[in-house]
């Protein structure tokens, strides 16, 4: 029993982590570009999802394809944000933008609570379930890891093929050189926090199908996105995708192990384990090496500064 | 020995007046007057033990209602389960709270400082669905406390524990301490290459904060005589002393004071006419101040109002 259904939480794990890496890249993509760490970024997931809900429910519309319109929709709730809030936050200390994306996704949960009630909502796919060699899996889940990775691919031929994802990487790379070659860097930045929004509405709209929608479920989705985008490196397009396959794994695997109540948890320690192992983040580099070089009690050589 | 100096003289005979002024309402009136004081109070102690680590070392805590929520718990299962005294249970309640900020301390605290902020957030969250997951059904839904007036107790508790974290967030910033934790805020890596200790100083910092707030929780869970893990470890306490920190100018001496006077007060009100608007208030709030008012009510005289 056990590996049989290992092997079915491994797919189910493949098939979230198609989900989670799109979500992933939109807080990559803002983190990368404006330096913010975007908190209400799971916000922003929790809208695409609401809007998959009301598309089903008022038009009956398939929600594996909603896509389509969470990106316009999200986008547009993007550039409202950013003019409102986010626009004076760049360049300030990141703490202040922190604090300022966290009050504004209390704000968002509590609006979207207030508006649409605290109620547990779903949407139905109509999509039948397949058997591929003895094991099953519904052909919507298929469908959504596949189209987040379209999401994924289409992305990267944006960010490396046309004008304005060049602009988006020179500003990344350094804002005030970009600006001096004439990239106008307040525009980079709206369009790459609307299209990181959009793709977190994009992700909520995939997830409806398997996750319940309520007010709450962006603050998971929006840690396990950081955890995403810390495991696999600030602006690594690659590496994101893999830590969001890895993360999903552990997720769904956790989950059968443990029980589903353990899930929150498991990530949280995933998240925490993964800050605390990348030494790139870390106050004083290499120092997690030199205390366990301490403790085995082998000589450490000071790195000069 | 350590030299008082004639000013200190004055402000300690004027706030022990004050203390003993304040400590005999009780005696006089009662019911909701009381009630709000201890309220204020509580979040006046809250604040400013908050503010030791994050308004004086830069290393802002989200991470707080993870220590309030388990000191306030165990307080409570010891007071309802034990039948320990009450003021005991509360005590051994900030002690838990204090050791286990330790081993959380110690590896988060060399995290740069918005990293610092979302691996407390993943910590206090996990904390949250370990112990939802491992303490019995029966507990899950709720601790009901012996029934008693504990009120005027629940008072002076606060009082004195409002007290004591003023008195402790004055002290450690007249000191060679606060010179220490001031210097971390500014410029971490100068510090440390003057011969600062700085994992001492941020530890110390971290675990008296951690230590207050847990025992400020333990009074707050056995006022409400009946406590639900759910209500203990919600994260709007976290914001709430944020919010109130915020308001009043993170990092002073005043701020705390003043922002949670006046947050408890306008809270209550909102409370009472908004019930279903009050986070989403909150939340707005947040992103008003930070926009607005960076450095809180503190910097209202430098805008020449």
């Amino acid at each position: 029993m056990v590996p049989y259904s290992l092997i079915e939480s491994i797919i189910g794990g493949i098939l979230l982590g198609g989900i989670l890496a799109i979500s992933a890249l939109g807080l990559n993509m803002i983190f990368g570009v404006t330096k913010i760490i975007n908190f209400a970024h799971g916000e922003a997931l929790m809208i695409g999802a609401y809007v998959t809900y009301w598309f089903f429910e008022l038009y009956s519309f398939e929600p594996v394809f909603t896509s389509i319109f969470t990106f316009p929709i999200l986008a547009i709730l993007g550039f409202v944000i950013y003019e409102l809030t986010i626009r004076p936050l760049v360049g300030k200390p990141s703490l202040s933008a922190l604090l300022g994306t966290y009050g504004l996704s209390i704000f968002l949960v509590n609006f979207v609570r207030l508006i649409w009630s605290p109620r547990w909502k779903g949407v139905k796919t109509s999509l039948p379930n397949v058997d591929v060699f003895g094991l099953n899996f519904s052909a919507a889940r298929l469908a959504t890891c596949l189209i987040g990775l379209l999401g994924a691919c289409l992305l990267y031929i944006f960010l490396k093929k046309t004008l304005l994802g060049r602009a988006i990487r020179a500003t990344a790379q350094d804002a005030d050189t970009a600006t001096l070659m004439g990239v106008n860097a307040n525009y980079t930045y709206a369009i790459t926090f609307m299209m990181g929004t959009a793709l977190a509405g994009i992700g909520g709209s995939l997830i409806s199908i398997t996750y319940t929608i309520t007010p709450e479920m962006g603050t998971l989705f929006n840690l396990m996105s950081f955890c995403i985008v810390i495991l696999g490196g600030l602006g690594s397009f690659t590496g994101t995708i893999i830590a969001a396959f890895t993360v999903g794994i552990i997720a769904t695997v956790g989950a059968t192990i443990f029980g589903m109540t353990f899930q929150s948890f498991i990530f949280f320690t995933v998240l925490t384990l993964s800050l605390l192992i990348r030494p790139r983040w870390s106050a004083r580099a290499g120092t997690f090496k030199a205390k366990f070089k301490e403790i085995l009690g082998l000589k450490t050589r000071r790195r000069s500064e | 020995m350590m030299q008082i100096s004639k000013k200190d003289q004055m402000l300690y005979v004027a706030l022990t007046s004050i203390f003993f002024v304040i400590a005999l309402f009780p005696l006089i009136t009662g019911g909701y007057l009381v009630y709000l004081l201890a309220q204020i109070f509580a979040f006046v102690g809250l604040a400013y033990s908050w503010n030791i680590i994050s308004g004086y070392s830069g290393y802002i805590s989200f991470g707080h209602h993870g220590f309030y929520g388990l000191a306030a718990f165990s307080a409570c299962s010891l007071i309802a389960y034990q039948n320990m005294e009450p003021f005991i249970a509360i005590l051994i309640g900030g002690l838990i709270a204090f050791t286990t900020s330790i081993p959380i301390g110690f590896p988060c605290l060399e995290l740069r400082g918005p990293y610092f902020s979302i691996v407390t957030l993943a910590i206090a969250e996990a904390l949250k669905s370990l112990i939802f997951n491992i303490i019995p059904r029966k507990q899950m839904e709720g601790i009901a406390l012996p029934p008693a007036y504990t009120l005027p107790r629940v008072y002076w508790g606060t009082l004195v524990m409002a007290y004591i974290a003023f008195l402790t967030a004055y002290l450690i910033k007249n000191s060679h301490i606060g010179l220490a934790l001031f210097a971390i805020r500014e410029n971490e890596a100068a510090a440390q290459n003057l011969g600062v200790n700085t994992t001492r100083y941020k530890m110390f910092a971290f675990t008296i904060s951690a230590f207050y707030t847990g025992i400020i929780g333990g009074l707050l869970g056995w006022n409400t005589s009946f406590l639900t893990p759910l209500h203990a470890f919600s994260s709007v306490t976290q914001i709430n002393i944020m919010v109130m920190v915020l308001f009043g100018g993170i990092g002073t001496m005043v701020g705390p004071f003043v922002g949670s006077v006046i947050f408890t007060i306008i809270s209550e009100y909102l409370w009472l006419q908004f019930p279903a608007l009050y986070l989403s208030i909150l939340g707005f709030l947040i992103v008003s101040i930070v926009r607005f008012l960076p450095g809180g009510l503190h910097e209202i005289r430098k805008l020449g109002i």
